[in-house]
């Protein structure tokens, strides 16, 4: 009689032991306010608190589902004590590992030929593919040129010069040296400009002077429009070409 | 000495007839009481309680995206750094892109323009009045902004986060970074701020930097309200009852003066005391639970406990009897 009750028992335990895994056997829940004491688990021995385990689960399950699409941060700890009423449900404990409030993508970075640059993609770890710089292609301009070029033009309106000339030697120090694009050669023209004039106005001549230097050398053929452009400075470059003419 | 005879006789007969009387007026009595009352009738108790689960999930709000893109030159050998660069700003352009037109956008630049390496960021946009696929077309307007550190634009969403208005939104911060060493301040301790506050951090990250550890051993508590108050079982509230006597029972067809009507009581308060015998019980909760038939035993009290999940559509009762629900508690004489 003995010898079948010994059995019996040990065979439950192999039977738990299958069914529910290890870790979800040792996790202790905690209860959430408003539940019942314990909390229970599915596999209490009152039918009525197992009952209430695996419902409580089943709506945690559900409500968590919904929660994911918006946030895994507020879903997460729903899956874990869902996970850990209904030890049985091993479904449950693989959404608790999954639904960690931060992770990291690593898309692979392509470089093709024909590539699709500019194509809108939600997944964040497929791949990108950018176009290939490889060989003596232009590289593209940094979009610091550009913003610094903005930030220049603003305080030039604002008569900053100083600020100017910050900005027009910091987008510079961005430009590819030997590998510049054609728009990127246009940027620089018009950021050596930009610095003539401040510089001009700050009454210094020869500073002005270097900076058209450098813009003619990026573009021979050079013209500035009077509309926008400070007489000054459309003089000032006639003679810097001029002079860079009988240099040649 | 000894009394005489005749006076011991009478006396003898006397006692006699008043033990007799004594013994026949106790009997009458006794009659008379059997009677006039009827052996008291044993009830049953009933005691209801109901356990319920979660009223539902509210309506979420769209949730706001806050973006922080760094578009910071990554310092240090390996890779190329200006397609590191380059490779960064186009995910964040085509992640923008896909964005829905409704979904409320926030966005921190770590750019490269002139200040300190390990300045304070700025919100440049704010959630509700930029979108996505819009901000991706102006992206690199946004070079120019001063080289902050990632930490202090993570603290700086979590600012934003502290002192919008509680209404539950879950805030999702969406992070791209080359991860370069441009300030190595740690970011562990305002993405934990972050999570706690029921954000979504998603980091894409380009090039070979590892991510800091802390971010895959980040766990995210239950919040105090907002959305996970909804998640919690509804108090347990009084839910009414009635116990209505069905036949079956011999008592209720004879017309015994116990035999009562309909008795009403509500869950979670005392037991209610009744005929015993075959009855339904009618729980008043938002589906209606009619259970029938409950054998209530006298001196017995018959425990019905209800299980009710509205958001699973799902109620469950269970009728126990005392002694009998709970055989392992009782004694051996009581079986």
């Amino acid at each position: 009689m003995k010898r079948a009750w010994v059995g019996g028992l040990l065979g439950a335990w192999l039977l738990v032991g299958a069914v529910v895994p290890a870790d979800a056997r040792s996790a202790r829940c905690e209860s959430w306010s408003g539940e019942l004491e314990g909390p229970p688990t599915s596999l209490d021995p009152d039918p009525f608190r197992s009952h209430w385990a695996v419902r409580r689960a089943r709506e945690l399950a559900a409500m968590a589902e919904e929660l994911e699409s918006r946030s895994r941060s507020l879903a997460a700890p729903l899956w874990r004590h869902a996970a850990c009423l209904d030890p049985r449900r091993r479904d449950f404990a693989a959404r608790a590992r999954a639904a960690t409030p931060a992770k990291v993508y690593r898309p692979p970075v392509l470089e093709v030929d024909h590539g699709h640059e500019f194509a809108v993609e939600a997944d964040l770890a497929a791949p990108l593919h950018l176009k290939s710089r490889a060989g003596e292609a232009p590289l593209p301009t940094p979009p610091i040129v550009f913003a610094s070029l903005r930030r220049a033009e603003v305080h030039l309106r604002d008569a900053s010069f100083e600020e100017v000339l910050r900005w027009v030697s910091h987008g510079r120090s961005f430009l590819p040296a030997g590998r510049t694009s054609e728009r990127g050669v246009q940027m620089g023209v018009r950021l050596e400009v930009l610095g003539a004039t401040a510089s001009l106005a700050l009454g210094d001549e020869p500073g002005a002077r270097a900076h058209l230097a450098a813009a003619l050398a990026a573009n021979p053929g050079l013209e500035l429009d009077p509309a926008s452009v400070s007489p000054k400075v459309i003089g000032l470059l006639a003679k810097v070409r001029g002079r860079e003419e009988a240099r040649r | 000495m000894s009394l005489p005879s005749s006076t011991r006789r009478p006396a003898h007969g006397a006692v006699g007839a008043r033990r007799a009387a004594t013994g026949l007026a106790a009997l009458l009595i006794l009659g008379l009481a059997c009677v006039s009352k009827p052996p008291a009738p044993r009830p049953a108790t009933v005691r209801v309680e109901v356990v319920r689960g979660a009223a539902g999930m509210p309506e979420i709000p769209a949730a706001p995206l806050y973006a922080v893109v760094d578009m910071r030159r990554p310092g240090g050998a390996g890779a190329d750094p200006d397609l590191l660069l380059h490779a960064t700003r186009r995910a964040a352009r085509r992640h923008f892109g896909s964005l829905s037109q409704d979904v409320p956008v926030g966005l921190v630049v770590l750019g490269e323009g002139l200040g300190e390496t390990c300045g304070d960021p700025a919100l440049i946009e704010d959630p509700p009045l930029s979108t996505g696929p819009e901000l991706g077309t102006r992206l690199n307007r946004f070079a120019a902004e001063p080289p902050a550190s990632l930490a202090a634009a993570l603290e700086l969403v979590s600012a934003r986060l502290a002192g919008e208005a509680g209404d539950g939104a879950p805030a999702r911060v969406l992070v791209f970074s080359t991860l370069g060493s441009h300030c190595p301040r740690d970011v562990c301790a305002p993405a934990q701020r972050l999570v706690a506050q029921g954000a979504q951090l998603d980091w894409v990250v380009l090039g070979d930097v590892p991510a800091p550890e802390c971010l895959a051993q980040l766990r995210a508590p239950l919040a105090d309200g907002g959305v996970h108050a909804a998640v919690l079982p509804q108090p347990p509230a009084e839910v009414a009852f009635r116990v209505e006597p069905r036949g079956g029972h011999p008592g209720y067809h004879r017309g015994d003066a116990y035999v009562p009507a309909a008795l009403e009581g509500r869950s979670g308060g005392p037991a209610l005391q009744v005929a015993p015998g075959l009855v339904e019980v009618r729980i008043s909760l938002e589906t209606p639970l009619n259970l029938w038939p409950v054998r209530l035993s006298p001196d017995r009290e018959t425990r019905i406990r209800v299980l009710d999940f509205p958001t699973l559509g799902l109620q469950r009762s269970f009728v126990e009897t005392e002694p009998e629900g709970w055989p392992w508690f009782v004694p051996r004489r009581f079986r």
